[in-house]
């Protein structure tokens, strides 16, 4: 016990130290201006966008393992909803602050309340993942409650709150996929950017989202999850590595029914989409399907094997949607909307950078975004988060059945 | 809303006539929405029109915006009475508050510490500047005589006062004046050559009233930048506009037909255009017979025009002015005299065939028209010839030919990059040819006109620009073409050229003032001028630039002068018919002052007492409005009813002597009968007539020089053959490249450089132009970077490929301060070439050696870095 | 009341002073454009397009369309972006979170984010420049401030400074009458008579990337010398030459 408490105090500590540091760059990229990261005006979402999108993803898995376990009422993966739930809630409060990293005026955020056009699908977004924040919290107060000293013993009380958790479920299990379908549409509902406007993209990005939600959940479980508890409950794990593995079927089919079209209508725009995606960012492109491939194979083959395996799995998956989710943002900000077809050449409009510096172009038709040291250590803060909450946790709470 | 913000936004709007057309009836009532927030109501909002001078020559009357005594906004003034030309005005006029406030910009006097061209200063006060400056003029004067000492002062025009006050004070002192227009490469000098004048344009809005227009290396479209609307409109006119350059130029892409010649082969498409309408007969016989030179009869003997003196039996009129010649032409079958001061040659004056002339020695002599010679000379420039020297589809020519026999009026414009060649001025000569042949001069809309920046006085300077007082004192003449040559061809050993006509001093020049010139990256061989600082063989460079420039880097003292936001000025220019004002929109930044006061302070410092000259007691701006009613009053029937109270209203248009609303050139001599050529400013007529001595247009001379280099005639000379290939025979098979610098529309030449908007337009870097095929050749791609070089130096600048560009030409656009192209100078490349032809007078600004920047040959490849 | 702009092509002969003077009047600080103009195909301004066989330099002017069917609007989740009575879109610096979804949303490039504080930037640069004013719309919406907050998008306004609040112009906007090659025209498009309504439906025009639905309020009338030049079929060279550094 007191060497677990080690590990949790050292990752307790760690977490702070990144969300400190996270903030200590945030307050420096707020006195600086955005300038300090790599965007510009043709590129005008990255890192914190990227992350944004993803950890909504990871938000996904772990109240879907709380929603399949109550409705489907699946009793091995009950011991894993405690940490699925504080995991979900830690993750979408990441989303958040990912979100709020990406604004040049935080501080006029309040607007969003006063004065909101809802036909903006960000202001749907921000409904939505307000309501997520409750529903996750809601799951989290759920499974916390029996272990509460008062009714720790108590079994009646530990039924009717089985049956709260499985009528929460119908409300929590659509959430999980709505929030991905909304948060999706500030991307599908542009019309202007060809890699984005399509209809797959919601739909896929809930099959992405229940594949690194899941690994999520199960390398937390890996994680936090006693020996014991989780070899008794591999048929749990099992089940999640398939859903998990399907998701991610899915997910590849479905990027490639995304280049059909694209490859099929063979304008000079698509062409120049798709020489951005296979040979610009090629590597990147490959990765997001190879990595989360190989993690099916695992989960297939590996699903209630190991530790080891489902381990590696989930981190090629968390690996291969994080790379896909910026891989919606490089190429569709490096095929700038404003082309002109001149003697057989498409080109670009050149945009304004926004900012100078000596001896460099000001206006640009492609921009290398790299994010800047500056914007992986303020990005550092929403995974901080999540390590620190989870920490908490682990300490706060029992987060093991039978824990003491 | 509070009646004074209402007209304070307003007023910063500046609300102009044109806004009439989007407001809609019933008054404009400024609404709460547009209410300047707290702070503007403290502010001062003053609103100043001024006149935007650099060396353009645009002259575009500007608003300046003034804030709390600083700046905020420029924008054209467009108050000129010719509607037309509004709005004048261009992005670097716009932006030019960046170069006035920019990190460049002076505070106050410098005098280097450091080695030359090290940003290595000590700041003066004015009192020990102006003492220290005045004392090593006089030392250098007292040691090698006032005229070691010249003054350079670029586009009179410009500036009248400043400027003027620079000649002043050279005057006063017996220092030497340099010609800025030479030095420029500016000087057109087929114009003195053919018509006696500096040189003689079309004001832009002419352009209108032009049918045909043919365009020989300018590029108004990027040069003339206000006035290149006239263009577009009059091609909306039914005129029609043939482009003829090596590459496709922005004016090219605006006009109805291009053609790539070979880099200055113009002369010989002209004159295969000449040959077909002389053979076609398709020529204006009267005009020529009456206002050319072409009935003169040549001498077979001596090549030299006949002289009425030396022919038996014919009077030289009586009282003809010493600098005219009475020549002699064939009529009925005797010899007439050419009256010089009359154009009443009779009609059937002979053109063609070979006389015999008995002379008073009782010698006679075989004699032949100018007209028949050029027939003969012309006959050899076949389409098919005219195709294999210059890549003008041979095709086209007759074609071509027969529009310019038969549409009028034909407008020719001539390219200051194009006459900047060795031969540029047997170019002019050979174009000028086509509108006298077809008798498109003097009337609206026709000529030959030159583009350059056009430097060109409108009216008498001389009650400021000398001492007419003191009728004694002159400014000594100098040219820049031999302070170059004293140390390329070391005088000190050898002496100067035999061919010299100019005055040099004996041990070159020792001291060297610079105002509105930043010659050590403008001029070439920017390298042996900063040698000749390096070597002490310039003692003094002073400048007077208000931005610390490269030239700044390397003078010994630094004399800041002020914008033209500053002070008080007189600006004209030719290619728009006003006089304007400058007029102080702010006080003089930091501890500038203006060069009127500059030189005030300098001269009674070199010589006691000479303030007096100056205004004394008068503030600067003071002594300028009395200086322009000065110039107001004495400067000619240009300035007819121009005073300063009108220029305090606006622009004043200058008046002219022929009827209708615009002026035309050589109206005087093709309508009014007056022989050529009209005066030039600043000079009398007796200076510049003489190189027309018959009073007409001439495409015969008979100088010596021209009889010994065979150019009597316009010839075609092919470019680098008297040239690179004689420096340096190897250059034919080393530097193949024609190497061109043009002119960017981000800069004017080298002001704005630095202008931080202009640079970030450029994705700030110097570009090098190239074609692709010749950059694949070397392996170059875009945006590498690129060394030019030959013999003489080096160029480092980003590489554009522009299939525009003609193969085996690199193309440069000039006017990068030596810090933008890696610490290289794109003047290191040239050599200042003297072509003995311009050395036959020595008329400063008028007739003088002229700068060739385009011959120049180079080779280039990937930079190392 | 529809305020439109037409440019001609013929006209214009790609001076970029129309990109400066809005630069210069609207106090936009280094490397930020409302107004931008590129030769249309090729990779350096004015040079030319083209092979041996026929050339072109033809240039584009591009500040913002003013659409009607605004998607910068349509997604701005404050409302910080909003169109007028007059059919301006416009943005409000003190509503704008600065979360750059319209930049992603309009196709034409023209919004431009304050990446760093613009006053900070021009004083570095030389001094502070432009309308020296603030201009806020129905007494409420800040429309134009000279030096904008860090962290807001901005873009043209049809020079919105010149609009009174019955929505006439004490003077038209600046690019239009700046420009030496007189090819700008602004005017009411509802007017039958404005000269813009008659441009547009006397000459050819065109509208940039109709295919979006964006409904843009700025007309280009064809150039007449446009050649259909015919180059062979090279790939364009779609990275940038110079490498992007970071700015810390
Ligand atoms: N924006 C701007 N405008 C300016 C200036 C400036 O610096 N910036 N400077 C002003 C001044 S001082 C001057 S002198 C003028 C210069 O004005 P221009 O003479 O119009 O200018 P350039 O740009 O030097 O060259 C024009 C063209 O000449 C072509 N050319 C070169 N050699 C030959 C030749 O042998 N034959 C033919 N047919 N064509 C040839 C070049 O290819 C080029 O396209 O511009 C004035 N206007
Ligand atoms: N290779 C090559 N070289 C060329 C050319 C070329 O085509 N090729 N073109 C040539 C031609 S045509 C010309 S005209 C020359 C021009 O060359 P320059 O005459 O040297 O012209 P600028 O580079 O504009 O330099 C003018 C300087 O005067 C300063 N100045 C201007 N007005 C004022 C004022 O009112 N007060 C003060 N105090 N300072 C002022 C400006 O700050 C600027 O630094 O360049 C020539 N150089
Ligand atoms: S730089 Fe020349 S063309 Fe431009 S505004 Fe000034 S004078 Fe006019
Ligand atoms: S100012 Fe006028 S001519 Fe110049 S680029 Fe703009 S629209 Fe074209
Ligand atoms: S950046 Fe500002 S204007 Fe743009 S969508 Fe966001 S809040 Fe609206
Ligand atoms: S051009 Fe862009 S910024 Fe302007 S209205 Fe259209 S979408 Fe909005
Ligand atoms: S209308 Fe005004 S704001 Fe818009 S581009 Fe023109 S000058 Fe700029
Ligand atoms: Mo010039």
């Amino acid at each position: 016990m007191k060497k677990l408490s080690a590990k949790k105090t050292a990752a307790l500590v760690i977490g702070a130290a990144m969300c400190a540091a996270g903030l200590a760059a945030w307050i420096y990229q707020l006195v600086q201006g955005m300038q300090v990261t790599n965007l510009r005006n043709s590129f005008t979402w990255g890192l914190y966008m990227g992350s944004f999108e993803f950890f909504i993803a990871m938000a996904t898995g772990g109240i879907l393992v709380f929603s399949i376990a109550y409705l489907w009422n699946i009793e091995t993966l009950k011991p894993f909803v405690k940490i699925a739930s504080i995991g979900s809630l830690a993750s979408v409060v990441a989303a958040g602050v990912a979100i709020f990293e990406d604004l040049g005026e935080p501080f006029h955020a309040l607007y969003m309340i006063i004065t909101p056009n809802v036909g903006s699908p960000l202001f749907w977004d921000v409904v939505i993942l307000t309501l997520y924040v409750i529903v996750c919290l809601v799951a989290v107060v759920l499974t916390l409650l029996p272990d509460t000293k008062k009714h720790v013993h108590d079994r009646g009380y530990r039924m009717t709150n089985e049956e709260n958790c499985r009528r929460f479920s119908f409300i929590a299990f659509p959430m999980a996929f709505l929030l991905n379908i909304i948060t999706s549409f500030m991307f599908a509902t542009q019309n202007t950017r060809e890699w984005w406007h399509s209809a797959l993209i919601p739909v896929n990005a809930c099959a992405e989202a229940t594949a690194v939600g899941l690994s999520f959940t199960i390398l937390l479980c890996v994680l936090m999850v006693s020996h014991e508890i989780f070899v008794e409950n591999s048929d749990g794990i099992r089940l999640l590595s398939r859903i998990a593995a399907a998701s991610i079927a899915a997910y590849i089919v479905m990027s490639f029914i995304e280049i059909v079209p694209l490859a099929w209508s063979g304008t000079q725009e698509s062409r120049h989409l798709l020489h951005l995606i296979f040979h610009t960012y090629g590597l990147l492109f490959w990765l997001q399907i190879i990595l989360p491939l190989l993690a099916m194979i695992l989960f297939l083959v590996g699903g209630g094997l190991g530790k080891e395996l489902v381990s590696v799995a989930g981190i090629l998956v968390i690996v291969g949607i994080f790379i896909q989710r910026m891989m919606l943002l490089l190429p569709a900000f490096n095929s700038i909307p404003l082309t002109l077809p001149v003697a057989g050449k498409l080109w670009t409009f050149p945009i304004a950078v926004g900012t100078f510096t000596e001896g460099e172009d000001v206006f640009v038709r492609f921009w290398n975004y790299v994010p800047t040291a500056v914007e992986w250590i303020v990005g550092i803060l929403p995974v901080g988060l999540i390590v620190f909450v989870m920490a908490a946790a682990a300490i706060l709470f029992r987060l093991n059945p039978g824990e003491e | 809303m509070d009646k004074e913000l209402k007209l304070t936004r307003r007023k910063f709007l500046q609300v102009s006539a044109a806004a009439g057309a989007v407001a809609a009836a019933g008054g404009i009532e400024l609404a709460a929405h547009a209410a300047p927030d707290e702070e503007a109501k403290k502010g001062e909002l003053k609103y100043v029109r001024t006149t935007c001078a650099p060396n353009c020559t645009g002259g575009c009357g500007q608003q300046a915006c003034v804030y709390n005594g600083e700046i905020k906004d420029i924008i054209q003034a467009s108050d000129y009475e010719d509607s037309e030309h509004n709005p004048r005005g261009c992005l670097k006029g716009i932006s030019f508050s960046n170069l006035i406030y920019g990190p460049n910009r002076m505070h106050g006097p410098l005098k280097r510490i450091g080695a030359p061209g090290e940003d290595e200063f000590e700041e003066l006060s004015w009192e020990d500047a102006l003492d220290q400056a005045a004392a090593e003029l006089r030392r250098i004067s007292d040691t090698y005589g006032p005229e070691s000492i010249a003054c350079v002062v670029q586009v009179a025009g410009t500036g009248h006062v400043a400027k003027g006050a620079i000649s002043r004070i050279a005057t006063l002192n017996g220092w030497a004046m340099m010609g800025g227009y030479e030095m420029n490469g500016d000087l057109p000098m087929s114009a003195p050559i053919t018509f006696g004048v500096q040189s003689e344009e079309l004001e832009t809005y002419c352009w209108l009233d032009a049918k045909y227009i043919m365009c020989f290396g300018s590029n108004p479209m990027q040069t003339r930048i206000p006035d290149a609307h006239f263009l577009n409109e009059a091609r909306e006119n039914g005129a029609k506009l043939l482009v003829f350059d090596p590459c496709f130029t922005a004016t090219a892409s605006k006009a109805d037909e291009w053609y790539s010649i070979k880099p200055s082969s113009d002369a010989a498409v002209a004159l295969g255009f000449a040959k077909v309408i002389l053979d076609e007969k398709l020529y204006d016989a009267d005009f020529i017979r009456k206002f050319t030179d072409m009935p003169i009869l040549i001498r077979s003997d001596n090549q030299k025009k006949l002289l009425a003196a030396d022919v038996e039996g014919l009077e030289v009129p009586a009282d003809m002015p010493e600098y005219r010649q009475a020549f002699v032409a064939y009529s009925k079958g005797k010899p007439v005299t050419v009256n010089p001061e009359k154009f009443d040659l009779p009609m059937d004056t002979q053109l063609e065939g070979e006389v015999t002339i008995r002379l008073r020695d009782g010698k006679s002599v075989k004699c032949r028209p100018v007209f028949d010679l050029l027939s003969e000379m012309a006959s050899q420039w076949t389409p098919e010839a005219v195709e294999a020297e210059t890549d003008m589809p041979a095709s086209e020519i007759p074609r071509i030919a027969r529009e310019i026999a038969t549409i009028k009026p034909v407008h020719i414009m001539y390219g200051a990059s194009n006459y900047q060649w060795y031969h540029g001025d047997l170019k002019g000569r050979a174009l000028s040819l086509l509108v006298a042949l077809t008798g498109n001069i003097g009337h609206l809309g026709d000529g030959f006109s030159t583009y350059a920046g056009q430097y060109k006085m409108r009216y008498k300077g001389g009650a400021w620009w000398n001492v007419p007082e003191l009728p004694d004192k002159k400014p000594a003449g100098t040219s820049f073409a031999y302070m170059l040559d004293y140390t390329l061809n070391d005088y000190a050993k050898n002496g100067p050229r035999p061919t010299m006509t100019c005055p040099f001093p004996k041990s070159g020049i020792k001291a060297w003032i610079l105002y509105c010139c930043n010659a050590f990256d403008q001029h070439n061989i920017a390298n042996v001028l900063r040698e000749q600082v390096e070597s002490g063989q310039l003692e003094c460079v002073i400048t007077l630039d208000f931005q610390k420039t490269t030239t700044s880097k390397y003078a010994h003292f630094c004399l800041p002068g002020v914008s033209w936001y500053e002070k008080t000025e007189l600006v004209s220019t030719p290619i728009h018919p006003y006089a304007q004002l400058m007029q102080p929109a702010i006080e003089p930044l930091y501890d500038c002052k203006p060069e009127l006061w500059i030189m005030r302070e300098l001269a009674d410092r070199v010589n006691p007492g000479d303030r007096k000259w100056f205004y004394p007691d008068l503030d600067p701006d003071k002594a300028a409005e009395e200086v322009i009613k000065l110039t107001c009053e004495t400067g000619g029937i240009e300035m007819e009813g121009v005073t300063l109270e009108k220029l305090k209203q606006g622009p004043v248009k200058l008046h002219h002597e022929n009827p209708g609303r615009k002026r035309i050139p050589f109206y005087e001599q093709i309508q009014g009968g007056q022989p050529f050529p009209p005066v030039s400013y600043p000079m009398t007529i007796d200076k510049t007539a003489q190189f027309v001595k018959s009073g007409r247009i001439e495409f015969y001379k008979d100088e010596d020089t021209f009889i010994k280099v065979g150019e009597c005639l316009p010839v075609h000379k092919p470019p680098f053959e008297e040239t690179e290939y004689v420096l340096n025979p190897a250059a034919r098979e080393l530097y193949k490249y024609t190497y061109i610098t043009r002119n960017s529309i981000h800069r004017v030449h080298s002001t704005h450089s630095n202008n931080q908007m202009m640079r970030e337009l450029q994705d700030d870097s110097a570009k090098v132009y190239l074609n692709p095929d010749d950059a694949a050749e070397k392996g170059i791609a875009a945006g590498d970077l690129v060394e030019v070089f030959n013999d003489r130096g080096k160029l480092l600048a980003e590489a554009v490929l522009d299939p525009g560009v003609r193969t085996m030409t690199v193309i440069f656009e000039e006017g990068w301060w030596s810090r933008y192209t890696h610490g290289t100078s794109y003047n290191t490349l040239l050599y200042p070439w003297i072509n003995p032809v311009h050395e036959v007078y020595f008329v400063s600004q008028m007739w003088a050696p002229n700068t060739s920047w385009n011959e120049c040959l180079v080779d280039f490849k990937k930079a190392e870095i | 009341m529809r305020y439109c702009m037409v440019i001609d092509l013929d006209k214009c002969i790609g001076c970029q002073t129309c990109a400066v003077i809005c630069k210069m009047h609207h106090a936009q600080p280094q490397g930020t454009w409302w107004n931008r103009v590129f030769t249309q195909g090729s990779d350096y301004h004015q040079s030319a397009v083209g092979t041996k066989d026929g050339f072109k330099i033809e240039y584009l002017p591009v500040s913002c369309q003013m659409c009607d069917n605004a998607p910068c609007e349509r997604v701005c989740p404050t409302g910080a972006t909003y169109k007028n009575e007059e059919g301006m879109i416009l943005v409000d610096y003190d509503r704008c979170i600065g979360c750059r979804t319209c930049m992603a949303a309009c196709p034409y490039g023209v919004r431009q984010f304050n990446w760093k504080d613009p006053k900070k930037a021009k004083e570095e640069a030389g001094y502070a420049y432009g309308y020296p004013f603030d201009v806020t719309e129905k007494g409420k919406r800040l429309v134009y401030t000279q030096d904008r907050p860090a962290g807001v998008v901005e873009k043209c306004t049809f020079c919105v400074e010149c609009m009174n609040a019955d929505g006439t112009y004490d003077a038209l906007p600046a690019c239009v009458r700046a420009c030496p090659g007189k090819a700008r025209y602004f005017g009411d498009l509802d007017d039958p008579n404005s000269e813009v309504s008659r441009l547009v439906s006397s000459k050819q025009v065109f509208r940039l990337k109709e295919e979006y639905g964006t409904e843009p309020k700025v007309y280009y009338i064809s150039s007449t010398k446009s050649k259909n030049v015919e180059g062979p079929w090279t790939e364009q060279s779609w990275e940038n030459k110079t490498p992007n550094t970071i700015i810390p």
